[in-house]
């Protein structure tokens, strides 16, 4: 299971969350009432999501890779990301801050 | 009657029917994921002997000469090598009238005969698949049968839950059935997709129990390993003719293997058909190593002469997916953190079981009188509290019976049995509120004193010394232990502050 996976994963659970009906009451961002923020914000957790699953196929190979994803990562992501919705919410913004870096970071040393 | 209408009448009364059993499929299920480190674990007395393995060929080696040298004449050996997960050898081979089973210090060759006769965990595992102790054709039977009733519970839950998508991150706490109903849908969403395929690969193993016509039209009846074998192999490997009884020595093989297989897996066991014949044949296996498939490496050869011999695996697509369908569902591809997450994911599908039993409850509350509702509330507390607190006996069971007991394995197996249904006895003499903040109590000081007992029976196995020789297979289960027992401990906390909380209201 590759570490970098569920970050990815991670940050477009996060985004997901944020773009919800519940995450626009509950967390009330400003800035996701520019033009197109919500939908951009969006399609780059399609994008992390997408990238996700690719460096998990790097690690474990096709077949492994694509039952792991679904499995053990989008599942971890998601009840991670509830942990942080749900206790940590005066810190979520700053979470998905790091946890974007970490991402960007752990994969550039990892990967490159 | 509305199509989402149907679909919900059918999700509450077909979940209400198969959650019990499906709560113990999962829950067993869940457990048999570490059922290697829990065999481990419930033989204390091998403790002594766990040190770190030699590479697989030294141990390979050390167990192909114990057996050539101890059982000669048996009809097949079959070696799984040690491992870090797993220190020791493990020994079958089988001759005219007997099975046999050991475990072997990979190091020394010394053949281990003090530890303790359990099932550890390979009960559960049993459990899971065939309701053991039923007789094995009934169980596996009823446990498919559950399985298809909670495929159709899964898809019917799918078209019930109107805003799947809306309110994939809601969840409101601390009212009631609105509460339920959000735990109910977000350990069930997202974790559908495993759910799905665990029941239907489930289903799709013992497919030959739920349609049987379609074997026993082509292979006759029972001809179900006349299949396998088919669906394995296109040209089932043969032993040339040869005049040569004797086996090989073991060098002859060790030279003709790679080190690492070509998914980077070492070699994992290896299995002896018909030793010291002219028939003899060696099939060394590699792990599953980035494979879905049971497709592993293999390398076959005439164990008397030590001719490699070409196997051709069957690579049909109908193959693949039969061998899929188990490589899945039991996850050998796993590693040891992956598998800690799919069995988690076990125990959060026990929870989503626990919050659809608790919300058909809620929602009929007024029938609360009527014989069916408290018989569903007894079911309840004897399958969600009940089985927990029955498997923490098998495992207190496991320190404190006496290692050179007679018959040890059924006093284990008596004590879980009869502990989980005497459990019911507690919701017969207090409230049933009452009842479950006991049963969560006496569950997590059960656990406690599996962990602690150790002290005054076995010092050198307590859980400390385990962790100060880095024996992490036996360590992590009673770490494993204590976490539980503090959860249900913290769980009688929460169970106060909801109904503290109702009380308020």
């Amino acid at each position: 299971m590759s570490l970098a996976a569920i970050l990815w994963a991670m940050v477009a659970m996060m985004q997901l969350c944020m773009t919800s009906q519940s995450g626009m009451k509950k967390l009330g961002y400003p800035f996701l009432s520019f033009h197109y923020a919500q939908a951009l914000l969006k399609i780059y957790s399609v994008i992390c999501l997408a990238l996700s699953l690719y460096l998990n196929c790097l690690d474990h190979g096709l077949s492994v890779g694509i039952i792991t994803w679904i499995f053990l990562i989008i599942t971890s992501a998601f009840f991670l990301q509830f942990l942080l919705y749900y206790h940590f919410k005066r810190w979520f913004f700053f979470a998905w801050i790091f946890l974007f870096f970490l991402s960007v970071l752990y994969s550039l040393t990892q990967y490159s | 009657m509305q199509f989402r209408q149907i679909q919900a009448t059918l999700h509450s009364w077909l979940g209400i029917v198969v959650l019990w059993s499906v709560f113990l499929i999962f829950f067993t299920g869940s457990i048999a994921y570490f059922r290697t480190e829990i065999n481990l674990w419930s033989k204390p007395e091998n403790f002594l002997y766990l040190k770190a393995p030699p590479s697989s060929f030294e141990s390979a080696q050390v167990a192909y000469d114990y057996l050539n040298t101890h059982a000669p004449d048996a009809k097949r050996w079959r070696v799984s090598l040690a491992s870090p997960r797993m220190p020791f050898n493990t020994l079958e081979w089988q001759d005219q009238n007997h099975k046999y089973y050991k475990l072997q210090d990979p190091n020394t060759g010394l053949i281990l005969t003090e530890g303790r006769e359990s099932l550890g965990g390979d009960f559960f595992f049993k459990l899971h698949y065939s309701l053991y102790p039923l007789p094995d054709v009934v169980g596996r039977t009823l446990v498919v049968i559950v399985g298809v009733l909670f495929l159709i519970a899964l898809i019917t839950g799918i078209f019930t839950h109107k805003k799947i998508i809306k309110d994939f991150f809601v969840f409101r706490s601390f009212k009631g059935q609105r509460t339920l109903l959000d735990l109910h849908n977000i350990t069930g969403v997202v974790t559908l997709p495993f759910y799905l395929i665990m029941a239907f690969t489930g289903i799709m193993i013992f497919f030959y129990l739920l349609v049987p016509a379609g074997i026993n039209k082509h292979y006759g009846e029972n001809g179900i390993k006349k299949f396998y074998s088919e669906i394995q192999y296109i040209n089932p490997p043969k032993s040339a003719a040869n005049s040569a009884l004797e086996l090989k020595e073991f060098s002859v093989f060790s030279r003709q293997l790679p080190q690492q297989a070509s998914n980077g897996a070492a070699l994992e066991k290896f299995e002896v058909k018909n030793p010291n014949t002219a028939e003899a044949l060696i099939t060394f296996d590699y792990g599953y190593n980035q494979l879905i498939t049971f497709n592993n490496p293999q390398f076959i050869f005439a164990a008397n002469t030590g001719q490699n011999l070409n196997s051709e695996r069957n690579l049909h697509p109908v193959a693949q997916i039969s061998s899929a369908t188990y490589g899945i569902h039991l996850g050998y591809y796993a590693s040891q953190w992956m598998r800690g997450i799919l069995a988690g994911l076990g125990l959060v599908g026990c929870i989503m079981l626990v919050a659809g039993a608790l919300l058909w409850q809620k929602k009929r509350i007024k029938q609360q009188h009527t014989l069916s509702y408290n018989m569903v509330a007894y079911l309840n507390y004897f399958t969600f509290l009940g089985l927990p607190f029955a498997t923490a006996m098998y495992f207190l069971a496991n320190r404190i019976l006496t290692a050179s007991l007679e018959q040890r394995i059924q006093y284990e197996l008596g004590i879980f049995f009869i502990s989980w249904v005497g459990i019911l006895f507690i919701p017969m003499l207090v409230k049933m509120q009452k009842a479950m903040v006991v049963a969560l109590i006496l569950t997590a000081v059960i656990l406690w004193m599996t962990v602690f007992s150790p002290l005054v029976l076995a010092p050198q196995t307590f859980f400390f010394n385990t962790l100060r020789h880095q024996q992490w297979s036996v360590a992590g289960v009673d770490l494993v232990l204590m976490l539980i027992a503090t959860g249900y401990i913290f769980a009688c906390f929460y169970f106060k502050k909801i109904k503290m909380r109702e009380v308020a209201k």
